[in-house]
C-alpha cells in the first residue's frame, strides 16, 4: 500500500474528527500534530482492552496504553501507509505487552512467586460452585490466561478483538498460515483444559 | 467424511469457528460431527469460549486518557525542542557522572552536608511523582463572581447543589485552615454578585470598577493554581491558599475611599466575613502608596498532597494558562464528567482520614488533616499563632467567626515526618527491643534515637508512604510488643522455676547435711 496522496482532496470538505484514519496521518505528518488526538479517541479503548485482555488486570492498562501511544507518536511520521493503522498499532501494543510479560517473567523468577500455582487455585474455587454465565466467562477467562502467549495473542486477537486472519498475520509480523496453525494448537489447548471445568455450562 | 486425525480435526474445528470453511465443507462437517459426539462436545466447548470472550467485560472508559497523553506528549516535545538530539547522549553521560561523583561522595567523604543534599534531592524526586498524570486546576471555571467571594468570605463553592464549599481562615484562635465543608446550605447567606458589591459599597467610577476588575482578574489565575486534581485521585492545595482572602480583601479595601471602606466594613460585619475592615480612615497614605506596603500575592509553590491513602508535601510550579487552554479544548460533559467523578473521590477521601495525621513539614510547620462526615479539614498553622504580615499595612483583621463544624481533639496522632519520609511514633520500651530483633532488610523501618527519655521508633519508607503501608507498620508494631510480652513473661516463669530448683536443691542439701 503506498501513500493515498489523492485522499486529502476527496475528503477535504469532511470535518477533522470524521476524516479517515489515512487523511489525519497525511495531516499529522505534514505538521498539524493536533490531529493525533482524534487517532487515539478512535482507538484508545480497543488498545486499552486489548492489554486488559493479555494482562487480564485494570491496574496496568492505562501506563500502558499510555506507553503505546506515545511510542505510536513518536514513530508516526515515518508511517508509510503499507498497512492499516490500527494493525500498525496493534503490533506496536502486542509488542510492547510481550516485553512486559518477559519483564514481569524475570521479576517472577527472582522472586520466586508462581503464578499457575495461583491460577490453578482460583480455577478450582471457582469450579467448586453452580456456574452462571459470569462465573463461566471468568473461568475461560482464567483458562485463556494460562496458555502460552504465543497461542493466547492469537485467539485474544481473533476471538475478542474480532480481527481477520489476514490482520493478525500483520499484527504478529508472521504469515497466515502460522496464524491459523497457532490458533488451532491454541484453541485445541483451551478446549482439553476447558472441558473438565465447565463440563455443565454446555 | 472419513476418519481424520487430531491435528487436522483442530484445524477444521478452528476454520468452522472462525466462519472460514465454504459451504460445502461446512455440510460436510456437521454431517460428521452429527455421527460424532465427542468432537460436537468439543466444538460446543470453543464456541462457548469464543462467546464469552466476544461478549466479555471490558474495562471501563478513562475520561482522562487523552488528557494524560497529551500533557505527556507536551512534555517530552518541550524537552526535545529544548535540549536537542545531539546534546542528549553527552547529557545522560554528565547525568551518570553527576550521580557517581556523588556516591563517591557519599561513600568515602562520608560528608554529612553531602549525605542531606544528597537524601534532599532524593526526596524532591519522590515528591514530585506524587502528582504524576493529569494535573488540572480544580476551579477552571471561575467567575469573577466566585473571585470576589472568596475575597470577601473565604468560601468557594464546590458543588451548587449540595452547598459543599471550599473555605479558608487564618486567625490567632483556630490558626490557618483550608476546611471543605459539606452541606453548609443551612449555614450559608446567597453569594454577592460584582454588580451588587459596587452598588453596596459606592463603587460608581468607571476607573474604580476597572481596578476591582482587573484585580479579581488576577487572583482568578492564582485560585487556579492553588487547588489542583490529577486524574490519580489526587488533591493539591497550595499552602497558602489559608493567606489568599486575606491578600484580596486587603486589595481591595486598599483603593477604596473612606465613605467606600466604610459600606465595605458594613458589608463585612452583616455578612459575618472573617475579616473586617482595621480602620476606616487609616492608614493616611495614598492609595499608590498603600497599594505597595500591602501584603504581596503568596508566591509558594509548595502544595499539600492529598490522596485515597497518603498525605504529603510536593512542590509545584503551574502554566495555568496552558492547562486552562486544553482544558477549553477538552468537551464541557467531558470536564463536568471528571467533577463528578472526584467529588466521589473525595467522598472516599474524607473516608480515609476518620484520625487525625499531623505531617511535620520542611520549615518545622506542623500540618494536620482530619475528617468527619461534616468537613475534612486541614490546619496549616496550629492554633494560637498569630498570622505574620511581615511589616505590612496591616487593612483589615481576622474576626472571630463560631467555627461550621466541632474540632476534633488531638488523640491518636500519627506524626508524619516529611523530611526523610518517615514516621515517629512514640513507642514503649518492650516495642523498641522488639525492633531491635527484626532482621534488616526484610522491613523498610528502622529504629531512630532510643536515647530520649520516650524512646521513638522511625519507621523509614522508600518513598511516601500509603495509609495502608502506615497501617500495617502498626500492627507489625502491635504484634511484635506481644510477642516480646510473651517471651518476657516465659523468661520469668523460667527464672522462677530455676530459682524454685535451685531452693529445692539446698533444702535437699540441708536436709542431708542434717542427716
Amino acid at each position: 500500500m503506498g501513500k493515498p496522496a489523492i485522499i486529502n482532496i476527496i475528503d477535504a470538505n469532511i470535518p477533522v474528527d470524521q476524516k479517515s484514519d489515512d487523511s489525519l496521518i497525511m495531516l499529522f505528518q505534514s505538521g498539524d500534530t493536533s490531529v493525533y488526538r482524534f487517532l487515539v479517541e478512535r482507538y484508545q479503548e480497543k488498545v486499552r482492552n486489548l492489554i486488559y485482555s493479555i494482562f487480564n488486570e485494570s491496574g496496568i492498562v492505562d501506563d500502558l496504553a499510555q506507553e503505546i501511544f506515545i511510542k505510536a507518536y513518536e514513530a508516526l511520521p515515518k508511517f508509510r501507509f503499507e498497512s492499516s493503522f490500527y494493525t500498525w498499532l496493534y503490533r506496536i501494543a502486542v509488542n510492547r505487552s510481550r516485553d512486559e510479560m518477559r519483564r514481569r517473567k524475570v521479576k517472577r523468577f527472582l522472586s520466586f512467586h508462581s503464578v499457575e500455582h495461583s491460577t490453578n487455585r482460583s480455577l478450582e474455587e471457582l469450579t467448586s460452585t453452580t456456574f452462571d454465565d459470569e462465573q463461566t466467562h471468568e473461568v475461560i477467562e482464567k483458562t485463556l490466561n494460562s496458555l502460552p502467549e504465543k497461542y493466547r495473542i492469537p485467539i485474544i486477537l481473533k476471538d475478542i478483538d474480532g480481527l481477520s486472519y489476514d490482520e493478525i498475520a500483520e499484527v504478529l509480523a508472521c504469515e497466515i498460515g502460522t496464524v491459523k496453525s497457532r490458533l488451532s494448537r491454541g484453541r485445541s489447548m483451551l478446549k482439553e483444559k476447558l472441558k473438565p471445568l465447565i463440563a455443565g455450562a454446555v | 467424511m472419513n476418519v481424520i486425525d487430531t491435528k487436522e480435526l483442530d484445524r477444521i474445528i478452528t476454520l468452522y469457528l472462525d466462519g472460514e470453511l465454504d459451504s460445502d465443507a461446512v455440510k460436510a462437517f456437521e454431517e460428521y460431527i452429527a455421527t460424532h459426539p465427542t468432537v460436537a462436545r468439543d466444538v460446543d466447548v470453543l464456541r462457548l469460549a469464543k462467546r464469552s470472550l466476544k461478549e466479555g467485560k471490558r474495562i471501563p472508559h478513562n475520561d482522562w486518557f487523552w488528557l494524560r497523553l497529551s500533557n505527556t506528549i507536551d512534555r517530552s516535545e518541550s524537552r526535545r525542542k529544548r535540549f536537542p538530539a545531539r546534546f542528549r547522549s553527552a547529557a545522560s553521560l554528565a547525568a551518570v557522572a553527576a550521580v557517581t561523583i556523588s556516591l563517591i561522595g557519599i561513600v568515602y567523604l562520608k560528608d554529612a552536608p553531602l549525605y542531606q543534599s544528597y537524601f534532599r534531592d532524593k526526596k524532591n524526586q519522590l515528591q514530585n511523582t506524587l502528582m504524576q498524570g493529569n494535573i488540572i486546576p480544580f476551579f477552571s471555571h471561575l467567575d469573577k463572581n466566585d473571585v470576589l467571594n472568596f475575597a470577601l468570605f473565604g468560601s468557594l463553592p464546590l458543588d451548587s447543589a449540595n452547598g459543599t464549599a471550599l473555605t479558608v481562615k487564618n486567625d490567632e484562635h483556630d490558626g490557618a485552615q483550608i476546611e471543605i465543608v459539606r452541606d453548609r446550605s443551612g449555614q450559608r447567606l446567597p453569594p454577592v454578585t460584582v454588580k451588587e458589591f459596587y452598588a453596596n459599597v459606592g463603587l460608581h467610577a468607571e476607573h474604580e470598577r476597572q481596578f476591582v476588575d482587573s484585580m479579581l482578574e488576577t487572583y482568578t489565575r492564582k485560585l487556579q493554581a492553588s487547588v489542583l486534581v490529577s486524574d490519580k485521585n489526587e488533591i493539591a492545595i497550595n499552602e497558602q491558599l489559608a493567606d489568599l482572602n486575606r491578600t484580596m480583601v486587603s486589595s481591595i479595601a486598599a483603593s477604596l475611599k473612606p465613605t467606600q471602606r466604610a459600606r465595605l466594613q458594613r458589608l463585612l460585619l452583616e455578612r459575618q466575613a472573617p475579616y473586617a475592615v482595621v480602620s476606616i480612615t487609616e492608614p493616611k497614605l495614598e492609595p499608590h502608596e498603600l497599594r505597595q506596603r500591602l501584603p504581596k500575592l503568596p508566591a509558594g509553590n509548595r502544595y499539600v498532597v492529598i490522596s485515597k491513602d497518603t498525605v504529603g508535601f510536593a512542590e509545584m510550579t503551574m502554566d495555568v494558562e496552558a492547562i486552562n487552554e486544553r482544558l477549553r479544548r477538552q468537551a464541557i460533559a467531558e470536564q463536568q464528567m471528571m467533577a463528578e467523578r472526584m467529588f466521589k473521590e473525595f467522598a472516599e477521601m474524607q473516608r480515609q482520614f476518620e484520625n487525625n495525621i499531623v505531617i511535620s513539614g520542611p520549615d518545622n510547620n506542623t500540618i494536620r488533616v482530619f475528617s468527619t462526615d461534616k468537613v475534612f479539614q486541614i490546619n496549616l498553622q496550629p492554633p494560637g499563632t498569630a498570622p505574620s504580615y511581615g511589616g505590612m499595612v496591616e487593612v483589615v483583621r481576622p474576626r472571630r467567626v463560631p467555627p461550621t463544624v466541632p474540632r476534633k481533639p488531638l488523640n491518636d496522632v500519627v506524626v508524619i515526618d516529611d523530611s526523610a519520609f518517615t514516621f515517629e511514633l512514640s513507642a514503649g520500651e518492650d516495642a523498641v527491643r522488639a525492633f531491635r530483633r527484626l532482621p534488616r532488610g526484610e522491613f523498610r523501618f528502622e529504629i531512630a534515637d532510643t536515647s530520649a527519655s520516650t524512646p521513638k521508633v522511625r519507621i523509614m519508607f522508600k518513598s511516601t508512604p500509603t495509609r495502608k503501608e502506615i497501617d500495617a507498620v502498626l500492627r507489625e508494631m502491635k504484634q511484635r510488643e506481644e510477642e516480646l510480652i510473651d517471651i518476657d513473661s516465659l523468661l520469668r516463669e523460667n527464672k522462677k522455676r530455676e530459682i524454685e530448683m535451685l531452693e529445692k536443691k539446698n533444702n535437699a542439701g540441708k536436709r542431708i547435711f542434717e542427716l
